[in-house]
């Protein structure tokens, strides 16, 4: 038997070049499908992640290097930053601004649930991290997945993999986290808050509100104007009613197509030599800060807001303005339910909620402007 | 600076921009929807 053939197809294959790092990070992959498959967490990102994850950790497979299938995924879906804008015009056109117009003072509550963001940020210099780094770590409070990639990529592209993996990992756990700091900090009492109902809006309004807003976001925070003009743009798609086409593909095949590039490219980041690192493990630690810290501040100002307002607001929905949408409003409801079950607040809740979209974006844009 | 020193200035100032933004997005919001309601009402009015 001709040894020196089958010693020189043996080293062609990717068995002789396995690590114990890649082995590792198959079973994070495999843990990642599990999540989406069995947990139902998050499954139309974790499911590509996942895979993408165990595909990238191939011995001598030729996907990541220059020029490769998932690299170009990555070059000219992520390091452009087109993926998460273009996810924000699905997401914008899926967004019902209704409740945030019936009552824009919950904008201040969007914009108080970023308090995580920044003690995060702090959290972060203390762990060692240099600024841009720690602003990456620190907009995971803001949990909003594309805006976290968004504003990785652009100050700390090394770090893109941990962060929209906590990130989107935390979106998924809001039932878990959220409803125990909810109860600490609110009293049976003010749990029990029936809000007054929303007024309807017109349609002229809805159409008015995206244009508005491009004005006065872009004005103010330049950076923020990809994320936040393609968001309004999806808006006015779905308020304008004479685009169906272009909402539908919005709202449906450009989502899912660039969920799926966004997934793969995600994923692509996570290699044994990049990913099995202390650092991680920081960023997972400081990404939960973040969000229970922006969860305590939306309550608190709420409840601040509350000594002022003659018409009271339920300070659960203060723990809204995390983007999350529409999970963190519907925990809001499901809290509230369990004091008072004729209490509805969804609908009330979806205006912090859409707040914190437009807060999260914001940070990420003065994050962009103070630091790039 | 120490890098303390400038997180201190990214956040105070990130925050603020932050609260400031949404807040002018809420006056506008209410400024709007005050012209609206009032156009409507124009418009009932001339249709008697």
């Amino acid at each position: 038997m001709d040894y020196s053939l089958f010693s020189a197809l043996l080293i062609k294959t990717g068995i002789v070049h396995l690590t114990a790092g890649q082995v590792v990070m198959w079973f994070i992959g495999f843990f990642f499908i599990f999540l989406a498959i069995k947990k139902d967490f998050e499954p139309l990102l974790l499911v590509p992640i996942g895979f993408s994850i165990f595909l990238v950790n191939m011995p001598l497979a030729p996907l990541t290097g220059e020029g490769e299938l998932i690299e170009l995924f990555f070059r000219y879906g992520l390091e452009t930053e087109i993926v998460p804008c273009l996810i924000f015009l699905g997401v914008g056109a899926l967004t019902d601004f209704g409740p945030l117009i019936a009552n824009p003072k919950m904008l201040l509550l969007g914009a108080a649930a970023q308090l995580g963001v920044y003690i995060a940020f702090f959290g972060a210099i203390f762990f060692g991290f240099n600024l841009k780094e720690a602003a990456s770590i620190g907009i995971i409070g803001g949990a909003d997945g594309p805006t976290s990639i968004y504003l990785a990529t652009a100050l700390a592209p090394h770090m893109i993999g941990m962060v929209a993996v906590a990130a989107y990992s935390y979106m998924s756990m809001v039932p878990l986290i959220q409803p125990p700091i909810m109860r600490l900090f609110t009293s049976e009492k003010e749990r029990k808050i029936r809000m007054k109902q929303l007024r309807s809006v017109s349609r002229t309004e809805k159409i008015i509100y995206p244009i508005a807003a491009t004005i006065i976001i872009c004005l103010l925070t330049p950076p923020a104007a990809p994320l936040m003009g393609l968001f309004m743009i999806g808006n006015l798609f779905r308020e304008s009613h004479v685009v169906e086409r272009l909402l539908k593909t919005s709202q449906n095949e450009l989502l899912n197509i660039v969920t799926i590039f966004l997934g793969l490219a995600v994923g692509s980041t996570m290699k044994a030599e990049v990913f099995l690192k202390p650092q991680p493990i920081f960023i997972f630690i400081l990404g939960l800060i973040a969000f229970a810290f922006s969860t305590v501040g939306g309550i608190l100002l709420a409840k601040l807001m509350n000594l002022f307002l003659k018409e009271k607001i339920n300070p659960l929905i203060g723990a809204a303005g995390v983007s999350a949408v529409p999970m963190a409003a519907r925990v809001a409801q499901k809290v509230g339910q369990e004091a008072d079950p004729k209490n509805h607040l969804l609908m009330h809740a979806m205006g912090p909620n859409v707040a914190g979209v437009i807060g999260t974006a914001v940070a990420a844009g003065m994050f962009l402007n103070l630091l790039k | 600076m120490s890098i303390w020193a400038e997180g201190a200035r990214v956040a105070l100032l990130g925050f603020s921009v932050v609260f400031i933004t949404l807040m002018l997005l809420a006056i506008g919001v209410k400024i709007m929807s005050f012209c609206c309601m009032r156009l409507v009402d124009k418009k009932k009015k001339g249709g008697r």
